[in-house]
């Protein structure tokens, strides 16, 4: 791939990303509900991803995507259709373009894909009851006038005469032929797809794979004289002059027809085709069209009708080149564009002076038809719809485009695409500038009094700009939770089915925003928790009548956030976990004493469950339990600073709680020194420090017991456990009490340094392959001190 | 290409220069890691970076003995901050052709190269990072 190329590698990977994921979900709400704003939905990021490829030129992608295009339109037309099987199929799709924008990313082959689209290709045609070629053949006509058209007949349907006269068969919805099944761009679209499957058919036909830009340049020719040519007299008085449209000289209907083709190209994200090809398709489908479509003419002349058309995106609507580009689909549904302002490349960028957008269409449909397509177009309002017979006089004199582009381009760069490898970068580096800053004043300690004060209040003003850019980098690096809940709905679907299990999953708060590298840790955790409450939490259809609750279970996550805590609750509506099976669990495998196993209340008996191996599903199915991975969601929880708690009843449900800082950058640390080594331990996880000697400790099993409050806790060296060297010790000594997993330890250290507010530094490879090891931080004095895991550390 | 040539006590080895990020004297003592195999040397502090430091003689097998240590050359592995402590760098060399190592495959070593007359060992840096990588991993 050239550099140049290169360049945009980067952003088609993560658009085409983002764009295949929303189709998933898409279709997993739609499989919920129906409704044609989703399957619009869909269609538009099908068709996106289609663009986006082929610009590219990653046709398999985009053959794909062209193909999906295909099933949604056939959806759109009878959403009836749209059953599990379909969704599967679709899903799959997606699933497949998404492994081949990582294979494109990784650059590696792409894996094949031709057994599914086989299978698209019949669902569609199953669906529409038609074979997928019809039409097609006056189009390759067009694209290539030697002929060799039969080859290549099993690409999608296109209908000429739609788009030449506006009163040719096809009614909007076009149930019969599939005509629209790229909906406005139309012609344009179909066009690709035509030219790709014809790649498809026989690779080296059209030459497409190695220059896809002319072949589309081609195509977007071909439809535009499909638009202009034939109906020549019906359109010359109406093309605006030269001076109302402020527009070029030279023959109006070559201007409007350049244009177009240019809003068509663009519309594919392609660059504008040269004239030459222009004048290639002019003749090209000259000769070629009228074979295809007699009848159509006359038709086109008899009823269609020229009108003018005037809209606005309102002003607070967020996507205004989404909603400009659906008027602009559902409008060449109806009949033919002949003038758009602005024109379809700004739209589809949402350059859109003051939202006012105008049009002249040509259709059969009226007045009536015209605003009865725009009505279900959420944030536009229609304003004018006029018949323009002779001369048009523009209803607005458009604004000149260097003048109205300022404001909207101000709106556009209001946001940017930033590689989080930067924003990780940012917080390294700020977090390194705080050390720093903690160094210099370090030093300006030792300095002799007179020199000091100027000093320290540059350290000073330093500090104070460095946590204000801190502050502005955290905020960069918050990301809404919606990054990862929004994977859920289609993992709820996908466990769910393979375990006949039906669930609604209702996730509410996921626009609350957290810290990226807290965001990035718990995507793992979430579903985790949720495969745990669909698979273990929710009964059968049958258990679930039986218990007297309805055949679905259901679901919840809600996000919340509570001063500087996000919280996460994922509750279902199951059978609940029962605290003396646990302990039960707990105490058979060692894990617990039986006395102490009494001694829990039931909110701690069910953080049991986060013990490896402990588990009360294996009496209840036969599919490993709650025991697994859940100590793994309980220590990412921790690691990240926040807490795990678990609250169930018996028939009732489980409802876990992850109680989450908005950032970990910063924690509040105990340093304690063993040898000549420092360590830094959670605070939150301190429970007290006390001292005593330890030579005179009871001991049980060769472990010391530590008497604390009324209970003996046992007792481990730290030394022994990090394996870092430190003299005997005789006398009193140190030991700091901590939570761990199984109840409270003592730690003994060799001193007590402090407590101190440090910046997290999470460990880079190879250092995050120890166990027992949360992160490290760098002190005033420079010195690197890693931060403890310490039930990682008894554990492991 | 031209590689960063340096001892380990004796024996002269090289580095690909882009693979290099820099050379740097070594702090005083070191941040011991817990529970570390015993080629780690420790993490030092590097402008604020922490990186981890690989005693070279330990990773690649050599005898045991104590590496009087000058130099901890520095790879650019992205985001991994990995060093090597070594006894001492000679400079920047080309090295052209590298023939097959004797002795044991180690996923280190690429080869073995002439230079002024004498051998050197040319080093593979993605090698280097996976067999630090298994150095954690076979310890637990």
């Amino acid at each position: 791939m050239t550099m140049d190329m290169s360049r945009y590698l980067g952003l088609f990977i993560s658009e085409a990303t983002d764009h295949l994921e929303a189709l998933g979900r898409d279709l997993v709400q739609l499989e919920r509900e129906s409704s044609a704003g989703v399957v619009d939905s869909m269609f538009r990021h099908a068709h996106s991803v289609k663009g986006m490829a082929s610009s590219m030129g990653f046709e398999s992608i985009a053959i794909l995507a062209h193909r999906v295009e295909d099933l949604v339109d056939a959806v759109r037309q009878d959403r009836g259709r749209l059953d599990r099987d379909v969704v599967d199929l679709l899903l799959t799709a997606a699933d497949t373009m998404l492994a081949q924008v990582r294979a494109v990313a990784e650059n590696t082959p792409p894996e094949d894909a031709s057994a599914l689209l086989t299978q698209l290709g019949n669902r569609v045609t199953a669906m529409t009851g038609q074979a997928l070629a019809a039409t097609r053949v006056a189009r390759v006509t067009a694209l290539k006038p030697a002929g060799g058209s039969s080859e290549d007949s099993d690409g999608s349907v296109v209908s000429v005469p739609a788009r030449t006269g506006g009163a040719a068969p096809p009614a909007p919805p076009a149930p019969s032929t599939g005509t629209d099944s790229s909906g406005g761009v139309g012609g344009a679209t179909t066009q690709v797809g035509g030219a790709k499957t014809s790649v498809e058919g026989s690779p080296e036909a059209s030459g497409a794979s190695s220059a896809p830009r002319s072949v589309v340049g081609m195509a977007g020719a071909s439809v535009v004289v499909a638009g202009l040519d034939l109906p020549p007299d019906l359109l010359a008085p109406v093309v605006p002059s030269p001076d109302t449209a402020g527009s070029t000289a030279g023959a109006p209907g070559v201007d409007a027809a350049s244009s177009a083709v240019a809003a068509v190209a663009a519309a594919m994200g392609l660059v504008a085709p040269a004239t030459t090809d222009l004048g290639d398709g002019l003749k090209a489908s000259a000769g070629a069209l009228p074979v295809a479509t007699p009848p159509a003419v006359p038709d086109a002349r008899v009823a269609s009708q020229r009108w003018a058309v005037r809209l606005r995106i309102a002003p607070t609507c967020q996507v205004p080149g989404v909603r400009a580009f659906l008027v602009h689909k559902r409008l060449t549904n109806l009949g033919s564009l002949v003038d758009l302002r602005p024109a379809l490349e700004e739209l589809k960028a949402g350059r859109i002076p003051d939202g006012y957008i105008q049009l002249e269409l040509e259709t059969a449909a009226g007045d009536a038809g015209i605003h009865a397509s725009l009505k279900n177009v959420a944030e536009v309002e229609v304003i004018s719809v006029k018949p323009a017979v002779a001369a048009p006089a523009p209803v607005v004199t458009p604004l000149p485009t260097a003048e109205g582009n300022r404001p909207a381009n101000d709106s556009s760069s209001r946001t940017v695409r930033v590689r989080t490898e930067l924003l990780d970068y940012f917080l390294d580096t700020v977090g390194e500038l705080m050390l720093a800053t903690a160094r210099l004043r370090e030093v300006s300690k030792v300095l002799p009094e007179n020199t000091r004060p100027a000093l320290e209040e540059g350290v000073y003003r330093l500090h104070t700009l460095v946590k204000d850019l801190h502050d502005k980098v955290m905020t960069a690096r918050m990301t809404p939770l919606s990054l990862i809940t929004d994977r859920l709905p289609r993992a709820a679907r996908d466990i769910a089915r393979r375990k006949e299990r039906e669930v609604d999953l209702v996730i509410t708060g996921a626009e609350i925003e957290l810290d990226r590298a807290i965001l990035d840790e718990l995507a793992d955790p979430l579903m985790h928790l949720l495969r745990n409450c669909i698979d273990h939490g929710l009964e059968s259809p049958e258990e679930r009548i039986a218990a007297k609750k309805g055949p679905r279970g259901r679901v919840l996550v809600a996000v919340k956030r509570a001063r500087d805590r996000v919280i996460i609750e994922l509750e279902d509506d199951g059978r609940g976990m029962d605290p003396a099976k646990l302990k039960t669990s707990a105490v058979a495998k060692g894990l617990l004493s039986v006395e102490n196993a009494a001694r829990l209340t039931d909110r701690e008996a069910f953080l049991l469950s986060c013990l490896p191996g402990v588990s009360t599903a294996k009496d209840i199915t036969d599919i490993s339990g709650r025991g697994v991975g859940m100590d793994a969601v309980k220590r990412v929880v921790e690691n990240v600073g926040g807490t795990l708690e678990i609250d169930s009843e018996k028939g009732r449900g489980t409802r876990f709680t992850l109680r989450l800082p908005l950032t970990v950058a910063v924690v509040h640390l105990l340093l304690v020194e063993v040898g000549e080594e420092v360590f830094g331990l959670p605070i939150a996880k301190v429970v007290g420090a006390t001292e005593a000697d330890g030579d005179l400790l009871s001991r049980s099993r060769e472990t010391a017991l530590l008497p604390h409050g009324n209970s003996l806790l046992p007792v481990h060296s730290l030394d022994t456990l990090l394996g870092v060297p430190a003299p005997a010790r005789q006398g009193a000594r140190p030991f700091v009490v901590m939570d761990a997993d199984s109840g409270r330890v003592a730690l003994a250290v060799d001193r007590l340094l402090g407590q101190e507010e440090v910046v997290l530094k999470p460990l880079s490879r190879p250092l995050d392959l120890l166990p027992g090891l949360s992160g490290i931080t760098i002190l005033g004095s420079g010195r690197p001190v890693f931060i403890l895991d310490v039930p990682r550390l008894l554990s492991a | 290409m031209r590689h960063v040539i340096f001892r380990v006590e004796k024996e002269r080895y090289g580095l690909p220069l882009s693979a290099v990020r820099e050379v740097v004297v070594p702090p005083e003592r070191f941040t011991r890691v817990p529970r570390a195999p015993p080629a780690i040397t420790g993490v030092m502090n590097l402008r604020g970076r922490v990186v981890t430091v690989v005693e070279l003689r330990q990773l690649l097998s050599l005898p045991e003995g104590p590496t009087p240590s000058a130099r901890v050359v520095l790879l650019d592995r992205g985001r991994r901050d990995l060093g090597l402590l070594v006894t001492d760098v000679d400079g920047i060399e080309a090295v052209e052709r590298v023939s097959a190592a004797p002795g044991k495959l180690t996923p280190a070593v690429r080869g073995v190269a002439r230079l002024g007359g004498l051998g050197v060992t040319v080093l593979d840096p993605e090698g280097l990072d996976a067999a630090v990588v298994a150095l954690f991993t076979h310890s637990k």
